[in-house]
């Protein structure tokens, strides 16, 4: 018997990337002449994509008014197809597990967008590999993890040493600018507007950040960091202009098969048998980044080999 | 802003005259850049005693505008260039060392040579590398300043400390505090062009000269409009091929519309305005809290001489090489320049693009400029910069772009700068820190552009051989 039909795990949700950028170096810290940056209050700048985060980190990471717009972190399954139809059974297992990109990248402490700046991939072009590719579904039931090599001849080499990218280069992204698919799934069809609503936004709460100094609520130097982390926020948009405004459609396209180790603990709860000797695909997309908030949404399918009965 | 002192000096009647010209130019843009990132590197990358969590946030704001001025000026060095190659000159990329006195940024005494020492003269402003402080934002403001004429004209903030009148004399700068008296720049022109005066403190009539030129001169354009290095519109550069009148227009205009704001639109942001408003927010914050530092103590004007640091010394000595093979790979560039569709095996000018400004602008030279702000200089005091120092034979190449044709001349110099960079980060770097908290960053940031500088010499490698790499190509 083969596995010639496949499982397919869907995921979405929105993730949170403090990502340095060109011109800025791929590892500046706290971003000066890139788009991006570090406020003083936060972490500083580590590329990471994260899918996930605790409130811990998103309270000193995750920027107003991101809560208030409905911006949760976390990228979950969100339904199970087999062989093209619903699932139930696979839903009812995997539905809200929790999709996380792990593995690092030194120095970053996780995966990041890979570019350095035109080097191992192009910013012009936007072609980030995600370094390392190594994808895992959890939660309480079962756990899947999926892990793509850049070099599956030497899974240790660096991709700075790898001297030929054609090498990864079927982990290069396809590149949409204007994304339909994007702007529906954070429902903003209006780049301009949405950013024009951010900056009112941010003069709002300056306005009563000031007041609250004013009027001596609260400590003076705090009040006066994020005051001035908010110009800066304001500062940016207005500098950065159509940067900002046309990532909001950008959708970044991948689909590979993964060519490293494959597991899924827990397959016996879908009634049925997963292939782990072949490939599995998986196809997912980044997109409608926020440069200001440093979120957007991710969105893919896990695609497993799978015999049910 | 209008243009209201439009005054011709010494026109321009030959084409030799005219490639003078974009030679003093190129120089002048190159040397107002190069400045301006010695400033930029030189600000805090953290809070600290002496710059709060709320002023370090203004201090990252100013940086992105030093840098982004900065990149305009590689922008207008790089478009004077396409100026030459378009009437068939050389690339120019040479430079003279600073610190020196630059003909154009004398003002007070070139302005009463002309008998217009009335009320309000410029005042001179020295080419020199200086730290960030108000004296430094202030020459900045200067160097990017319309006359006085036309800021009274067009109504704009008038930078007081740029001019001199009766009981106001023009500030001294840190370099004449400390009494070094700065070299006279050379200058190309000759002949006849020398005898009329130069308009103090605007590089605005020299760019109206060069217009002038252009447009009167006949049979101008004998480059090969091939020839164009074509960088597409991102981080506020603009660079496209000028291949006639019009595309030669359009450059010059834009490079006097963004540093000076001549002839734009009301509220325009010119790197004169920009930098007016960075030094008056500047100067309130210094009227609130005069203990206020935005910057790191770097040497004023460092030369390899005064710093006695060995692993500084190293370091600024690989700074200038690294500069030096830049403006090598840009020369080579412009000289060999192809467009990537008509390029076949020996793929060289793809090899020297695809390295020359991302990547060796921002991966290799910035992070090096950044070590050194936080290295000890050996001084017990000073932290050091770079200098951007071109030696002489550095300079005879620069002025024979001809001699530039070899990829193995560029490889062996990466080779070199992949070594060093090897050797830097084994270094003891708690000893050459300037102070235990820089060490995680010198070490993060030696290893990082240790790896990025491999990778860039293995893609120029390969890029030469095979074309394109797959991340260049635009699908």
């Amino acid at each position: 018997m083969t596995f010639a039909k496949l499982l397919e795990i869907n995921f979405q949700g929105y993730f949170l990337c403090r990502i340095a950028t060109d011109p800025d170096p791929t590892n500046e810290e706290r971003g000066v002449s890139g788009y991006t940056m570090a406020l003083v209050q936060e972490d500083p700048l580590d590329q990471v994509i994260r899918t996930q985060i605790t409130p811990e980190f998103a309270a000193r990471n995750l920027r107003e008014p991101a809560e208030r717009m409905g911006i949760r972190i976390g990228v979950d399954v969100t339904s199970v197809l087999f062989d093209g139809q619903p699932y139930d059974h696979g839903t009812a297992v995997l539905k809200g597990a929790k999709v996380f990109l792990e593995g690092r990248d030194d120095p970053f402490p996780g995966p990041i967008y890979d570019s350095r700046n035109n080097i191992v991939g192009s910013d012009d072009n936007m072609a980030f590999v995600v370094n390392p590719f190594e994808l895992a579904i959890r939660n309480e039931k079962v756990s899947i993890r999926a892990v793509d090599y850049l070099n599956p001849s030497d899974p240790g080499q660096k991709i700075w040493q790898i001297e030929d990218p054609a090498t990864y280069a079927r982990r290069f992204p396809a590149f949409t600018p204007g994304s339909q698919a994007a702007q529906e799934a954070i429902r903003v069809f209006d780049w301009y507007a949405y950013f024009l609503d951010r900056r009112r936004y941010l003069t709002g709460r300056i306005a009563e950040l000031e007041r609250e100094l004013q009027e001596g609520r609260g400590d003076p130097a705090e009040l006066e960091a994020r005051i001035q982390g908010l110009k800066t926020r304001i500062y940016q948009i207005e500098f950065w202009g159509d940067r900002f405004t046309n990532k909001l459609a950008f959708q970044l396209t991948y689909g590979f098969n993964v060519n490293g180790p494959q597991s899924f603990e827990g397959q016996e709860l879908l009634g049925g048998q997963v292939d782990t000797t072949h490939p599995w695909p998986v196809t997912f997309w980044f997109g409608a980044w926020d440069g200001d908030l440093l979120t957007g949404w991710m969105q893919g399918t896990l695609s497993v080999p799978f015999l049910p009965g | 802003m209008e243009n209201t002192t439009r005054e011709i000096r010494g026109p321009i009647k030959t084409k030799p005259q005219l490639i003078a010209h974009l030679q003093e130019a190129a120089e002048i843009e190159q040397q107002l850049m190069v400045q301006y990132l010695y400033a930029a590197f030189s600000m805090k990358k953290r809070p600290d005693e002496r710059c709060n969590a709320a002023q370090f946030e203004a201090v990252r704001r100013w940086g992105s505008t030093l840098l982004m001025v900065a990149r305009q000026e590689m922008e207008h060095l790089a478009l004077v260039n396409g100026l030459l190659s378009a009437i068939g000159a050389e690339p120019y990329f040479a430079r003279e060392n600073i610190p020196l006195q630059s003909p154009y940024y004398l003002g007070a005494r070139l302005g009463a040579e002309r008998g217009q020492s009335e009320e309000v003269q410029p005042c001179d402003i020295p080419f020199v590398f200086e730290r960030f402080n108000l004296a430094t934002i202030g020459r900045f403001v200067c160097a990017e300043s319309p006359g006085y004429d036309t800021l009274v004209k067009s109504g704009d903030p008038i930078p007081t400390w740029c001019f001199s009148a009766p009981g106001q004399p023009c500030p001294g700068s840190a370099a004449n505090d400390r009494g070094q008296s700065l070299k006279q720049a050379r200058t190309h022109l000759t002949g006849e062009l020398l005898e009329a005066p130069l308009h103090p403190g605007s590089i605005q009539e020299l760019y109206d000269n060069i217009q002038t030129a252009f447009d009167e001169l006949p049979d101008l354009f004998t480059g090969n409009p091939s020839r164009q290095v074509f960088v597409p519109v991102e981080y506020q550069i603009n660079i496209f091929p000028i291949v006639d009148l019009a595309s030669a227009t359009t450059a010059i205009s834009l490079i006097v519309e963004e540093g000076e704001g001549i002839d734009a639109p009301p509220g325009y942001q010119s790197h004169f305005r920009r930098f007016f408003d960075v030094r008056d927010e500047y100067e309130a914050m210094l009227a609130r809290d005069p203990s206020f530092d935005p910057s790191l103590p770097l040497l004023l004007n460092p030369s390899g001489e005064e710093i006695t640091n060995p692993f500084a010394r190293r370091t600024f000595d690989l700074f200038n090489y690294s500069y030096a093979t830049l403006l090598f790979v840009l020369s080579g560039l412009y000289r060999y320049y192809v467009p990537q569709s008509s390029q076949s095996y020996p793929f060289f000018s793809s090899a020297l693009q695809e390295t020359a400004f991302g990547p060796a602008m921002t991966m290799l030279l910035r992070p090096i400029a950044e070590v050194l702000a936080h290295t000890q200089s050996g001084d017990g005091e000073h932290t050091t910069g770079p200098n951007y120092h071109l030696s002489p034979e550095d300079e005879a190449l620069l002025l024979d772009p001809d001699r530039l044709d070899n990829i193995d001349f560029f490889l062996d110099r990466f080779t070199h700068i992949i070594s060093e960079l090897g050797a830097l980060s084994a270094a003891d770097l708690a000893a050459n820190a300037r102070s235990e908290d820089d060490v995680p960053f010198l070490k993060r940031q030696l290893a990082f552009v240790h790896e990025s500088a491999t990778a860039m010499s293995n893609n120029m490698r390969r890029i030469y051989q095979i074309g394109q790499l797959p991340q260049f190509v635009v699908t």
